[in-house]
């Protein structure tokens, strides 16, 4: 079980792209810094995102969203401390 | 005659500086140069929608100082049209007074400009 951290725009690299080809069955994705806008824009992996959602592995940094100004659509929106859980919980870390 | 300088914002804001060195330099610019022109274009757009908390993630909130451009006379802020409807931002949500225009539009006027600056 992996957790993957994106950091960088989708609509501005393709972090979030190559991510979600490599994401396994149960590994987690949160979304952090500029990779929050994922949840707000209208992106072409947001059919992924919400399998990823409904599946309860996708996750979004609350202060990144906040400080922008933005408003999630999709994933399940966390704090720092759940941040902290979701690296314990997982195995390993990967950063895109 | 005075050179037109035109400042393209393209990176969204607090996750990397750009966004702050570029406000920066329009204020700075203005002072000198009357035919400055700004354009916010791709994630850039993100710089200007509105209820920023920058302070959660310990950044300086810089949208105060856009705020400034219009003090500074700077009027000719250009933001793209198509880049905002991809990103669901609806112009009523930018915290400046700008002139939206199509992608066609933008490149007739980045065209005009005798130096582009792109951030």
């Amino acid at each position: 079980m992996i957790l993957h951290t994106v950091n960088s725009s989708p609509l501005s690299t393709f972090s979030l792209h190559d991510c979600l080809k490599q994401i396994a069955d149960n590994d987690i994705l949160l979304l952090i810094s500029d990779a929050v806008i994922a949840t707000s824009a209208t992106i072409e992996q947001k059919a992924t995102l919400l399998k990823l959602h409904e599946s309860k592995r996708l996750f979004v940094l609350q202060d990144d969203l906040e400080a922008r100004g933005l408003v999630a659509n999709v994933g399940q929106i966390i704090d720092y401390p759940a941040f902290v859980d979701l690296t314990i919980q997982c195995k390993s870390q990967l950063a895109w | 005659m005075e050179k037109k300088i035109g400042i393209v914002n393209r990176c969204a804001p607090h996750g990397s500086t750009h966004a702050r060195e570029a406000l920066d330099l329009s204020l700075a610019l203005s002072a000198f140069n009357e035919s400055l022109s700004l354009f916010f274009m791709g994630d850039g757009v993100y710089q200007l929608l509105a209820k920023h908390q920058a302070d959660l993630i310990l950044q300086k909130d810089f949208q105060p100082m856009l705020q400034m451009l219009e003090l500074y006379d700077v009027e000719q802020i250009y933001v793209c049209q198509y880049s905002l409807s991809v990103r669901n931002i609806s112009v009523e949500q930018l915290v400046i007074k700008t002139t939206l225009l199509s992608t066609d539009e933008i490149n007739l006027h980045l065209a005009k400009q005798d130096q582009l600056m792109s951030f």
